[in-house]
């Protein structure tokens, strides 16, 4: 292709990514969006972006967040709700455009190593790969796609500065390379990789005067880490071992049977992504608590991608790069090390799909000079691209809406659990109560090990009268998870409702005991002890604790001076005595005469508490 | 180049990276304000960002801020613009003094290099000096030590040079004029630069550093002279000038007692704890050692030696210096001491005895304690135990008493910051001499009573203010109605003024 230039065949890709996504205009807001969007009032204009620079990516709701910090997406869904006075299609529109920026700048970086024709190709199989679909056709994908930009322009800015004559030049580009990074990590949290990917690429991209990179590194590390502690402040730490439900509570062993074999669909998706899926919640992949075959498949796998990326380094720098790069971009979210709220998201590997867009780039590239395979290879290519840009194309339209997304996914895969929650959300909204009910019950038992099924499935059987199915879901989620606050809270609920007030105060004092220093558990109590209509005493005791517990003293202190004067002769001693002992560290706290204050006017004086059960005084009859 | 070459090369960027890296560890749980300095800093920072002016804004009446200079709070409050949500926003205060010590890691490992010691002095000195364990506590809570140490070794950096022009000694002033905007003791830094090119007969560029000083500190003192008798006398030794506290001293409380063992910190921290008859001949051997390395450093780095001088100077005159007016010294002290021990090495046979023996005893003293501290974190014990008390009281004075309250405390600054009430010191002293003197129980409730506080509260029973509680509960009931008491622990009180 004689007349192609650098410039020329990035721009044709970019324009191939365009193409291939023109039919994602026509989407709406689906699943993510939503929330991230249409209801975020940080994303309805820049004013509203700007004071929320500190705030966290998930919108707060009903008092609690997901987390996250990515201010600079947020940013950029207020200036298009500016422009677009919030229309759907022009938010799709910035994410092809973007999408397409990403691949010509593919295109740049790659040609540092590649022929113009091998970097087209390059470029041409990223914008058409179907792994891509939901960071594009998805609104919300947008922050994979930016920090890809901000990734890819960090590469090019630095190569320019590595570059450039001393001076001002110098400085400007180093400061473009730190700006570049700066919008990555501002866009995902995987752009903590930029330090190793722009040493690997000074590596690779020498300057002949070697002039030193350390310095600038340093720079870029420093920028990372002041980023890290921010967003640690505002993100509110990394996500907790308890959000992605397939890793939930397992040891470190076995997440790692579950996890190693997801490096085998991570492959599959970047190779050979004709089937894909908005989620791959259990038991799409099954979770596994011992080590299997494939878990020793994918760890091998992992490890070979690893040793072909390093061995590439030599022979194909642009395959080893992209292969080294993009496993660093992954690895954030590969639940090797850290826990990620997801256990695979295609989304998650837009960037590491360079790592087949750079190897087709490669192996066109070498196989044009050798004439035996040039033509089989130039078909291969035209198979393959005309592959992916089908199922590009066929698969946007599954991101139209929240509804279409959901139903596809349950039709497609019947055995994701969380399908059937969404879907029973989805079913309740809309007044479908009982349909919701059995969806949520299809989810529970699809897949028994998330005991927070029940916090959809107890309340609506409640609200249908369906008290003992309300029963038997939360005693499920109790089994898993006792003494969680929430939880005990649907079991008492529960318990009540088929008038078991005694066992509901029972289950109430349970996770008092279990619940430790929580304050939830004391509501809960206090209300299951007015439902059960207690003492004056007790329920001054209950009120006491709750104030503990939400720190007010002053009121603790007064209502406990009040129970000390209610408990009488007639009071239930094995009763007071548990509450005394659960109350120990705040009768010791505030009232430490309490106690004896108390047995006494019970008519027991002398005697004392001991584990909840009541020691009479040497001497005094039993 | 050998890989020494390299390393050699990028050791103050590399140092400087760590020591940021560092300080960001060293950040703890602790709540900002309980070294009561740190606090009244980020209520002046708020006041500006809130555009209340330079004022503590905790205290009734607003009183206009002259006890510590503004370059640190304006710092702070244009991060509190930028993030303008307490206490979600101290993050970005612990990056910038993080930064500034790193900054000054940088600067001092750069500026070492003229001393032309071996590469090896610095890779352990430094560190040593950087990871002592009392810079990590003040790095750990909202001082600005650091920001002032990171002036002062960039102003000694642009200065300590074979050839100084008039345009880099009018720099050097600059910087040295802002670390006197914020620590007033920067007037030794000041002094220093300006003498010791005075000394190199620069006498243009003395006089250009001089100017440049003065013109930076000109708004602070013009700030002093517009607010004569800004604070009321009862709190004037916390908030006043440092004119008031002199003044209230008496000019005799300063010079009799010059402090001679004002470098008795950084000594403690380097020996191990022996009985005195040896401790005092290890402390003289190695204040010998660094005033050696002193020595032989002012040949190559004079405005270093001589603000390093005038600032010990300052320090021992001043009777209530803070130890962590010395802690800040620990890189250089570090970097003198082992420099001279490394001199005296040189010399040969009978000094080499003196230098092991030196270093035998710093490895048995410096070393087990620091491992002690940064294992356990135990830098960062001191500032979380004292919020302890706090995170009982806070959620009931937040939500337990109404929005006018005025509360009587310790810590006061801490308490607004984080509950928003008014709060003014439980504990009123003046300084009489070298001592302080607690002012009456009259006088205590007459200050409360003219200020409107309407509780009181108590960290512990050991609290200062302690002896006027339990005078005031004995003498009238009506006066305290106890809220609660936390047994040994915090308790929080209704006030009122009697009749």
């Amino acid at each position: 292709m004689s007349g192609l230039t650098v410039r020329r065949a990035a721009l044709l890709a970019a324009a191939v990514a365009c193409l291939v996504y023109a039919n994602a205009i026509r989407n709406g807001w689906a699943l993510d969006d939503q929330l991230t969007i249409p209801e975020n009032p940080a994303a309805h204009s820049l004013t509203a972006a700007w004071e929320a620079r500190f705030s966290p990516y998930w919108p707060v709701r009903d008092g609690a967040t997901a987390g996250l910090y990515r201010p600079a997406v947020i940013a950029t869904y207020a200036l298009d709700w500016t422009l677009s006075g919030g229309r759907a299609w022009w938010f799709h529109l910035s994410n092809v455009l973007l999408h397409a920026l990403a691949t010509a700048l593919a295109v740049l970086v790659a040609a540092a190593w590649l022929t113009p024709v091998g970097a087209l190709v390059a470029g041409l199989v990223f914008a058409v790969h179907p792994v891509h679909v939901e960071a594009v056709a998805n609104v919300a994908g947008r922050s994979e796609i930016m920090a890809a930009v901000g990734l890819l322009l960090g590469v090019l800015a630095f190569r320019r500065y590595r570059f450039a004559a001393a001076g001002r030049a110098r400085a400007a580009w180093l400061a473009a390379t730190v700006a570049a990074v700066l919008l990555a990590l501002l866009s995902k949290e995987h752009a903590v990789a930029a330090v190793a990917i722009l040493a690997l690429d000074a590596w690779l991209v020498r300057d002949p005067a070697r002039r030193p990179v350390a310095g600038p590194l340093l720079a870029v590390l420093a920028v990372t880490v002041v980023w890290l502690v921010v967003w640690r402040a505002v993100a509110g730490g990394w996500v907790g071992i308890t959000s992605g439900a397939a890793l939930r509570y397992l040891s470190f062993g076995e997440r790692l049977d579950t996890v190693l074999p997801v490096y085998l669909e991570v492959i599959r998706l970047l190779t050979w992504p004709m089937k894909l899926a908005a989620n791959y919640n259990p038991q799409l992949i099954p979770q596994r608590t011992e080590f299997t075959a494939v878990a020793a498949l994918g760890a091998a796998s992992a490890a070979a991608l690893v040793a072909l990326g390093v061995a590439s380094l030599r022979r194909a720098p642009a395959v080893g790069f992209a292969i080294l790069a993009g496993i660093a971009t992954y690895a954030p979210t590969s639940n090797l090390i850290l826990v990620s709220g997801t256990l695979l998201g295609e989304r998650t590997l837009y960037f590491a799909a360079l790592a087949p867009a750079f190897a087709a780039g490669w192996i066109v590239q070498s196989a044009l000079r050798d004439s035996r395979w040039r033509r089989a290879v130039l078909l291969g290519l035209a198979a393959l691209l005309v592959a992916y840009g089908v199922r590009t194309w066929t698969r946007t339209p599954f991101w139209r809406d929240s509804r279409t997304a959901m139903i596809e996914t349950l039709l497609e895969y019947p055995q994701n659990y969380r399908s059937h929650l969404q879907f029973g959300r989805h079913l309740d909204l809309r007044g479908w109560s009982a349909v919701a009910l059995a969806e949520y019950l299809i989810a529970g038992a699809l897949f028994e090990r998330d005991p927070f099924v029940a916090s959809r499935s107890v309340p609506l059987a409640l609200h249908l009268g369906r008290s003992e199915l309300a029963v038997a879901e939360a005693e499920r989620a109790w089994e898993l998870r006792p003494g969680h606050p929430a939880i005990t809270g649907l079991l008492v609920a529960a318990l009540q409702a088929t008038g078991r007030s005694d066992s509901a105060l029972a289950v109430a004092r349970n996770g008092i005991e279990l619940g430790a220093l929580g304050y939830t558990p004391a509501v809960i109590y206090r209300e299951a002890l007015r439902t059960a209509d207690a003492p004056a005493w007790q329920l001054a005791l209950a009120e006491a604790r709750v104030s503990w517990r939400a720190g007010h003293l002053a009121a603790a202190s007064a209502t406990l001076d009040s129970a000390a004067a209610w408990i009488d002769p007639q009071a239930d001693l094995e009763g007071l005595c548990w509450e005394l002992g659960e109350l120990e560290p705040v009768l010791a706290t505030l009232r430490p005469d309490l106690p004896d204050r108390a047995l006494e006017a019970a008519g027991v004086a002398g005697a004392r508490c001991e584990g909840g059960l009541l020691r009479q005084a040497r001497g005094l009859a039993n | 180049m050998s890989w020494g070459e390299i390393a050699w090369r990028r050791w103050p960027q590399l140092l400087g990276l760590g020591v940021f890296v560092v300080g960001l560890w060293a950040q703890g749980d602790a709540l900002v304000g309980v070294f009561y300095d740190d606090g009244i800093y980020v209520v002046l920072a708020k006041a500006l960002a809130t555009g209340e002016g330079y004022r503590n804004i905790h205290l009734p009446g607003s009183p206009a801020g002259v006890h510590y200079p503004f370059l640190y709070p304006a710092l702070l409050s244009l991060l509190w613009r930028l993030w303008p949500s307490f206490p979600a926003n101290v993050v970005l205060f612990q990056l910038l003094d993080s930064a500034a010590l790193g900054i000054a890691a940088w600067a001092i490992a750069l500026h070492g290099r003229r001393l032309e010691w071996p590469a090896a002095v610095q890779y352990v000195a430094l560190p040593a000096g950087f990871l002592a364990f009392p810079l990590l506590t003040i790095v750990g809570v909202r001082f600005s030590e650091p920001l002032f140490l990171a002036l002062w070794a960039t102003s000694l950096l642009v200065v300590d040079r074979d050839e100084v022009t008039e345009r880099r000694a009018f720099v050097a002033g600059l910087l040295s004029g802002l670390a006197t905007l914020t620590r007033t003791i920067g007037v030794a830094v000041v002094a220093g630069v300006v003498v010791a090119l005075w000394i190199r007969r620069r006498r243009r560029a003395a006089v250009a550093a001089a100017v440049a000083g003065a013109v930076v500190m000109l708004p602070w003192f013009a700030w002093l002279l517009t607010h004569p008798g800004a604070v009321d006398p009862r709190i004037a030794s916390n908030y006043g000038t440092y004119v008031d506290a002199a003044g209230q001293a008496g000019i005799l409380g300063l010079l009799p007692g010059v402090n001679v063992g004002v470098l008795g910190p950084l000594a403690r921290l380097a020996l191990p704890a022996l009985p005195g008859a040896l401790w005092y001949p290890l402390a003289v051997l190695l204040l010998g050692a660094l005033l050696w390395g002193a020595a032989s450093a002012w040949r190559r780095v004079p405005a270093f030696v001589i603000s390093l001088v005038f600032y010990v100077i300052v320090v021992a005159l001043w009777p209530y210096a803070s130890d962590r007016f010395v802690w800040i010294l620990a890189p250089w002290a570090a970097l003198l001491g082992l420099g001279g021990g490394w001199l005296l090495w040189r010399r040969g046979a009978p000094t080499r005895w003196v230098v092991a023996v030196l270093a035998v005893a710093v490895s048995s003293g410096y070393l087990p304690r620091e491992a002690a501290s940064l294992g356990g974190r135990g830098f960062a014990r001191t500032a979380e135990g004292i919020s302890a008390p706090f995170h009982l009281l806070l959620p009931s004075i937040t939500e337990e008493t109404p929005p006018g309250t005025v509360l009587a405390v310790s810590d006061e600054a801490l308490v607004y910051l984080y509950s928003g009430r008014a709060a003014v010191p439980s504990y009123l002293f003046r300084w009489q001499g070298r001592r302080t003197d607690p002012l009456t129980t009259d006088e205590s409730v007459a200050y409360y009573c003219e200020n409107g506080v309407t509780h009181l509260a108590l960290t512990g029973p050991g609290a200062a203010a302690g002896p006027v509680v339990r005078e005031l509960a004995s003498a009238d009931e009506s006066l305290l109605e106890p809220l609660f008491q936390v047994t040994s622990g915090p308790a929080l009180f209704r006030f009122s003024c009697p009749d």
